[in-house]
């Protein structure tokens, strides 16, 4: 009844004064604050109830409030502040066009219903049903007042998450600095230096992610286009993930998931000039390759994982790089946000996973379930999780490993056999070589990186090869088994896996 | 009883045998761990910033971003506008996002007032045919030379497939090559921003 009368006023008010536009949404807006009052009273007089009083009939009330009476009252209350917002935009409205042309009813239609929350546990494909569900101007509204819904919702349009985590970046560094604040102030008076406490190292961990904030800031500052599809502060370290292009709309996609060490703070920067690398080098290459022009071609660098670091945590079962314990948590994360990608976009991407180091254990973890990946680049690897490439939910064909010489890690078969000696797999070099094509006379004439740690340096033959899976050219790649020395030591005892 | 005799004999092996692969895995583990700690070496904020101290000082020699942005996009257009007139091949298509800026990578990641530019200068449509590559490489490598680039270096060479680098004292490159379409890119060496430059001192990465 209220509803209706409030829908009947609206529309006898346009083109009403702005004066009175005003007042009524004032009304409206002390209504929805006296149907809060009520809830919250109504709220304290269960809690109460539930204080001194038990059994059935309590039970059966607390039900009654909890699933009925409460959302009802929140319901009123918050339709009604979206009728006192109607009121205003369309005040403000009358007021532009009254300055314009003399005062025409604007025709653009308002927002009736708030936008509803998204599923509490929703799978990608649920989170992209409801956000496909709203409106653009609700959509609209979940950006600007609920940016935390989406930001890492997986499923999620990813243009639309990287509008909520620009927000959220604001909003972090806020907090964060009074947390930082009130850390040092508490630390200021604390005899033991927090030592006792272990303020200490939250006030390490705060500065850090502040320090981080500044870093992802500075990457989005920079010329081209980049979206920030993940932001997460609330573990020990910041999680984050940037992307070069437009995930929402390359056709070829590739997301990148390095290894120990690796952290917002510290390495996000130089993976992001990696992967932008890898990007300008991909599009070329699918340029040169594919008669149509218009391939596009996004990279992605994924840190949303706490991964291994030095220290004490080598002998932390729970968090050693020697174990695979962080790398199953990992790729728990990474999972939908690869099935995200599919989920979020209206045509199918060609979708590259890259992983180094322990970023492959992770990755090859996350391709044991359904992910919408099509090619894996594994590097340096010290496992991949599974000592068989047909654990890997991959068509036949497309997981590629390299292993470039003095990769000590490459050959450690820890968290899986090493993957120069797994069946199946497909091999990409390395090393220095000029390829001549004994059919078409072809030569082309790579660099080697050796160690563990350049596989991605610019003009190198582990870079082209990756570079040409993600464009979706692997027949190009440059094929080297990769073995050495190591290889011999790290051949798998037959009968053993 | 046969039964359960062989179950537990097989129970006997696979202990043994899941304990010596445990062994083996341990064991690498260690001397690989051994190894990464020999490789990698303890780093310290110290000598991070003499690093980036060094680097800073270094750039300091080099033009700044933005005179090395502007030489580029001169450099390209010379190149395409010669191209087109004199090779004969189709208009430029420009790109969708023709600069991407970046950091300078590695241990100066973090430096402040250091960025590199990446460039897609564009896309012409079809294939430069192979009896005018040389005549196009000879174009772009006297262009590319009078902006302070080297003689090209032969990346992929085959049946209308060719790609060429170029690159200057600064690590900076050109790249152009030919397939389906032909391509025209490169990238910056790393270089301060104009205001870093101006400044003239290295400023440490901010600690909170």
């Amino acid at each position: 009844m209220g509803m209706q009368w409030v829908r009947g006023s609206v529309s006898e008010l346009l083109g009403a004064r702005t004066d009175v536009l005003d007042r009524n949404a004032e009304s409206l807006s002390a209504d929805a604050r006296r149907v809060q009052d009520i809830r919250t009273l109504a709220h304290r007089a269960v809690a109460e109830l539930q204080a001194g009083w038990n059994g059935s009939d309590l039970m059966h009330l607390t039900q009654q409030w909890e699933q009925q009476a409460s959302p009802l009252l929140a319901g009123a209350s918050a339709s009604l502040d979206t009728c006192a917002a109607q009121l205003r935009a369309q005040s403000a409205a009358q007021r532009v066009a009254s300055s314009n042309d003399g005062g025409s009813i604007p025709t653009t239609p308002m927002p009736l219903t708030p936008p509803a929350a998204p599923p509490a546990r929703g799978s990608p494909a649920d989170n992209a049903t409801w956000w496909r569900s709203l409106s653009a101007q609700q959509q609209e509204q979940v950006i600007r007042e609920h940016p935390d819904w989406i930001g890492n919702r997986d499923g999620v349009s990813f243009t639309d998450r990287d509008l909520a985590n620009r927000a959220l970046l604001t909003v972090d560094r806020d907090r964060l600095v009074t947390e930082k604040e009130r850390l040092e102030a508490d630390l200021a008076d604390n005899w033991s230096g927090g030592a006792l406490t272990n303020d200490d190292a939250a006030l390490d961990q705060v500065r850090d992610k502040v320090a981080s904030i500044d870093g992802i800031e500075a990457l989005l500052a920079s010329p081209g286009e980049r979206q920030l599809l993940l932001l997460d502060m609330g573990h020990e370290r910041a999680q984050a993930a940037i992307a070069n292009g437009n995930v929402e709309t390359a056709d070829n996609v590739a997301v990148f998931v390095p290894g120990m060490t690796s952290n917002v703070t510290d390495t996000l920067k130089d993976y992001d000039k990696e992967m932008s690398q890898i990007q300008q080098r991909a599009q070329m290459e699918s340029w040169r390759a594919h008669p149509a022009q218009a391939a596009t071609t996004a990279t992605v660098t994924w840190i949303g994982y706490q991964t291994p670091e030095w220290g004490l945590d080598l002998l932390n079962p729970d968090r050693s790089v020697a174990s695979d314990t962080t790398a199953k948590s990992g790729a728990a994360q990474l999972v939908p946000f690869l099935r995200g990608i599919g989920a979020a976009r209206d045509q199918d991407a060609h979708l590259t996973l890259l992983g180094h180091s322990y970023g492959s254990t992770t990755a090859g973890l996350a391709l044991q379930q359904e992910t919408g990946v099509d090619d894996v680049v594994f590097f340096g690897s010290p496992g991949l999780g599974t000592n068989h490439v047909q654990d890997l939910k991959l068509a036949p064909g497309h997981a590629y490993y390299i292993e470039a010489r003095q990769d000590p890690v490459g050959d450690l078969g820890i968290l899986g056999i090493d993957p120069s000696h797994m069946g199946g797999i497909e091999h990409a070099s390395a090393r220095e070589s000029t390829v001549v094509d004994p059919v078409t006379g072809e030569t082309r004439h790579f660099k080697e990186v050796t160690g563990h740690s350049s596989y991605l340096v610019d003009n190198s033959t582990s870079q082209y090869n990756m570079s040409v899976v993600v464009a979706g050219v692997p027949d190009r790649r440059v094929y080297d088994s990769g073995e050495g020395i190591g290889d011999v030591l790290s051949w798998p005892i037959p009968g053993t896996y | 009883m046969a039964h359960s005799g062989n179950v537990l004999m097989s129970t006997v092996f696979r202990v043994t045998r899941a304990s010596r692969v445990s062994m083996v895995r341990v064991t690498r583990a260690a001397i690989g761990i051994i190894a990464l700690v020999a490789i990698a070496g303890c780093g310290s904020t110290e000598r991070e910033n003499d690093t980036m101290k060094d680097a800073f000082d270094g750039l300091m020699k080099r033009p700044n971003l933005t005179v090395v942005e502007a030489d580029y996009q001169a450099m390209f257009e010379s190149i395409r506008e010669r191209l087109t007139a004199e090779v004969g091949i189709a208009e430029w298509v420009p790109d969708a996002e023709p600069i991407h800026g970046t950091s300078c990578g590695g241990k100066i990641s973090n430096l402040d007032g250091g960025a590199m530019r990446l460039y897609n200068a564009g896309v012409s449509p079809g294939n430069l045919p192979d009896a005018k590559w040389d005549q196009a490489v000879a174009i772009v490598a006297e262009v590319a030379k009078q902006h302070g680039f080297g003689a090209p270096e032969v990346f992929i060479n085959g049946p209308s497939d060719h790609e060429v680098l170029f690159h200057d004292t600064y690590y900076g490159q050109v790249l152009f090559g030919t397939g389906y379409n032909t391509i025209l890119g490169g990238g910056t060496g790393c270089h301060l921003t104009e205001e870093a430059h101006r400044r003239g001192t290295y400023l440490p990465p901010h600690r909170y």
